[in-house]
């Protein structure tokens, strides 16, 4: 569950100190969360959300579809993050982290929805959710590839949170070729003395 | 008299309680510290906040042990998420998740010590504490059959190119060579210092409080903190349970939560010595992938068991490194592959073929001063971390040499985790790294290694003293890998316990 903090980039006046574009993106992020076009829900959690709100739930669960799902790897022997719970799992790792922590990454998770930003960065007004798997595949990589350092730590927030929730799950080891860890022998000399 | 070891959860209330010494941390340098003061007859509280798990936790599950046994359940890095920091967080510390490799400063090192930050520590008043440490690690010399096919791989391309690969030695004792030392050791096997000097601390009469996090130092006028604030936590969430702990230590206070946590300890508390915060150094971690046609297997055996120090003095004015691997477990391998979708996935479908070299920059030897700590308002620690011209310069010629060794050992190509990755099919094709930015969220980068910060020294411009002693405070010690006035250049855990074990029995000794 490596590297989801979005640490000082994700407040809003450290955004303004990376460039006047960021920041106001940012801002404008923060303030047409929900002003432009809703979020598609998708389905629900199936279980109750510790941190995520529902809409915060349903940016995570296309994204890891647009990272991993069906129609962005198409390969039948890979489970997908849906079925390995990966949604759920993101919730319950925000929900580890410092306050401060969980309430930047659920402000991450809103700027990168929301139309706006994808106006900056692809031309198109269209929440994330709503997109396609191709063009979410576009919107994503354009965040990759972004001339400012805030939008390339989101981006690494969110893609490497998935990439966790999902390789640690050992119903997806069978398709690494990863056997999994040994069984435990009895080593008596290593045991000595310890509880 | 054996010691406590107690949960904080299982108080109710406000806890106040007299030592000697509060000891904050249960790392390499809190273990040590207390077993050193407790068996000169100090009465020692030891406050942890992690959880106190034994091997019959250690599942060898990335899902569990990431979120559970590291800082920030696993999710820390510097403030632009750059550099993730693996660090350990559990009664233990860093010592319940490192890979056992143990080395002694090396002699350039505390020369530059000596020379630049006016240390009087020399390798002879050293030497009786390395001695110790090992003989308690049970630190033996390295061992071919410790070798898996990852370091295999290291081993024979450093040496085909007279590169002078080296084995590793380990603190591990009957060790069934699982390969899951970052998750924790199932057989207790790793000598961590949970099995070694906390155990010797608490039957010196050491108690040990864990799920305690210490929010504050508190001080009363003149230049003594008076109180150690802290309040139990409830993993793994870590809420908190609304008691509180307050101890009040006669002697001393011993600040050992670690670089980056020892001094934003001490900025939460108002604390302040020159250069606080400042020159905190990283060994940050260059990791190359060499895909091979027979299976590897990365995931099993020891981790390392191979090191290559040929390039670790590189002149005037380069920045040295030296040459290591890293386990190829799925989700540390998924997080730092970079890419999404197909490219990484044709990465991942490959785990069983991948051999993961690493380079450690040394870092904080030349031009470059580290990162800097700060604490926000809610007293979340921060740690920028600028990689400087000097490292940038250092990272590149650090994949040109492992890409010559993994062809040289026959990989059949060498995968970079550049954020646009190169596929690389030959030797000649190393000339095409110079071209490839490098930097942070340019290359995927790693840090296990943190240190500074509290960086020692003699002229009274350094954070701490020569003793480790906290400038401008009479009763705050500093023991743990933050001390160092610059990054080692080799694994951490030997100089950590070794120091620290000589600053308290200096300490235990004036303290009569």
């Amino acid at each position: 569950m490596l590297n989801i903090v979005v640490t000082a980039p994700m407040k809003r006046r450290t955004a303004f100190q990376l460039g006047l574009t960021g920041g106001a993106l940012l801002w404008a992020g923060g303030l047409t969360w929900v002003g432009l076009r809703a979020t598609k829900l998708g389905p629900e959690p199936r279980r109750p959300l510790q941190a995520l709100s529902r809409s915060e739930f349903a940016v995570i669960v296309a994204l890891a579809d647009c990272m991993l799902g069906p129609q962005a790897l198409p390969d039948r022997k890979w489970p997908t993050p849906w079925q390995l719970q990966c949604p759920e799992k993101v919730d319950a790792v925000v929900a580890q982290l410092h306050p401060e922590a969980c309430a930047e990454f659920k402000q991450l998770i809103g700027l990168f929805e929301n139309g706006l930003s994808g106006l900056l960065t692809t031309l198109r007004p269209t929440p994330f959710s709503q997109l396609t798997v191709a063009a979410q595949q576009h919107r994503l990589n354009s965040w990759r590839t972004a001339p400012f350092s805030l939008m390339r730590s989101g981006y690494l927030a969110l893609t490497r949170l998935i990439h966790a929730t999902y390789y640690s799950s050992p119903e997806v080891y069978a398709a690494l070729g990863y056997p999994g860890p040994p069984d435990v022998p009895f080593v008596p000399n290593a045991l000595e003395g310890t509880p | 008299m054996t010691g406590q070891a107690l949960s904080a959860t299982s108080l109710s209330g406000r806890i106040e309680l007299t030592c000697d010494f509060c000891v904050v941390g249960s790392g390499a340098g809190g273990a040590m510290a207390a077993a050193v003061l407790a068996a000169a007859g100090a009465k020692v509280v030891v406050l942890e906040e992690g959880h106190h798990h034994t091997r019959r936790d250690f599942n060898m599950q990335e899902g569990w042990a990431y979120p559970a046994l590291y800082q920030d359940h696993g999710n820390r890095t510097t403030a632009d998420l750059g550099v993730l920091l693996l660090q350990g967080r559990s009664v233990g510390g860093g010592t319940t998740v490192n890979w056992g490799s143990s080395f002694r400063i090396p002699e350039r090192t505390l020369k530059f010590w000596q020379d630049q930050h006016r240390l009087p520590i020399d390798a002879a008043t050293l030497r009786p504490h390395y001695e110790h440490v090992e003989q308690r690690l049970n630190v033996h010399e390295g061992r071919t059959d410790d070798v898996n096919r990852n370091n295999a791989k290291l081993f024979e391309g450093a040496k085909a190119l007279g590169y002078e690969p080296q084995l590793i030695r380990r603190s591990v004792k009957g060790c069934a060579r699982l390969g899951y030392c970052g998750m924790g050791c199932p057989l207790d096997a790793k000598q961590s210092s949970r099995t070694t000097f906390l155990a010797d601390a608490s039957a010196s009469g050491a108690t040990l409080y864990s799920d305690c996090r210490v929010v504050r130092l508190q001080m009363s006028a003149g230049k003594r903190v008076d109180e150690v604030m802290a309040e139990a936590i409830m993993p793994p969430n870590d809420n908190t349970t609304g008691a509180t702990l307050v101890v009040k230590p006669t002697r001393g206070v011993i600040v050992a939560g670690g670089a980056i946590n020892s001094p934003a300890l001490l900025m939460r508390s108002q604390l302040k010595a020159p250069g606080l915060g400042t020159r905190t150094f990283l060994h940050p971690t260059v990791p190359i992938v060499g895909l091979f046609d027979d299976p590897i297997e990365g995931y099993y055996g020891p981790p390392q068991s191979v090191a290559c120090h040929h390039f670790a003095e590189r002149g005037a004015g380069k920045t040295g490194y030296f040459l290591e691997t890293a386990p190829v477990h799925p989700m540390l391998s998924a997080v730092a592959f970079p890419g999404f979708a197909q490219d990484h996935r044709d990465l991942a479908a490959q785990l069983p073929f991948a051999q993961a070299t690493i380079a450690l920059l040394i870092d904080g030897h030349g031009k470059d001063h580290g990162g800097t700590v700060s604490v926000s308002a809610h007293g979340r620690s921060k740690l920028k971390y600028p990689i400087a011209p000097n490292l940038i310069e250092a990272g590149k010629h650090a994949l040109a040499t492992m890409t010559r060794i993994l062809f040289a050992a026959g990989a059949k190509e060498v995968v970079t985790l550049h954020r646009e990755p190169l596929r690389l099919k030959s030797v000649a094709d190393v000339g095409r790294l110079q071209q490839q930015a490098f930097g942070t969220q340019l290359h995927t980068l790693f840090s296990a290694h943190q240190m500074g910060g509290c960086g020692m020294g003699r002229s009274g411009a350094s954070a701490t003293d020569e003793h480790g002693k906290l400038t401008g405070y009479d009763n705050v010690w500093v023991m743990d890998g933050s001390l160092f006035p610059s990054s080692l250049g080799v694994n951490p855990q030997l100089t950590i316990y070794a120091l620290v074990r000589l600053l308290t029995q200096r300490l235990a000794t004036a303290a009569r």
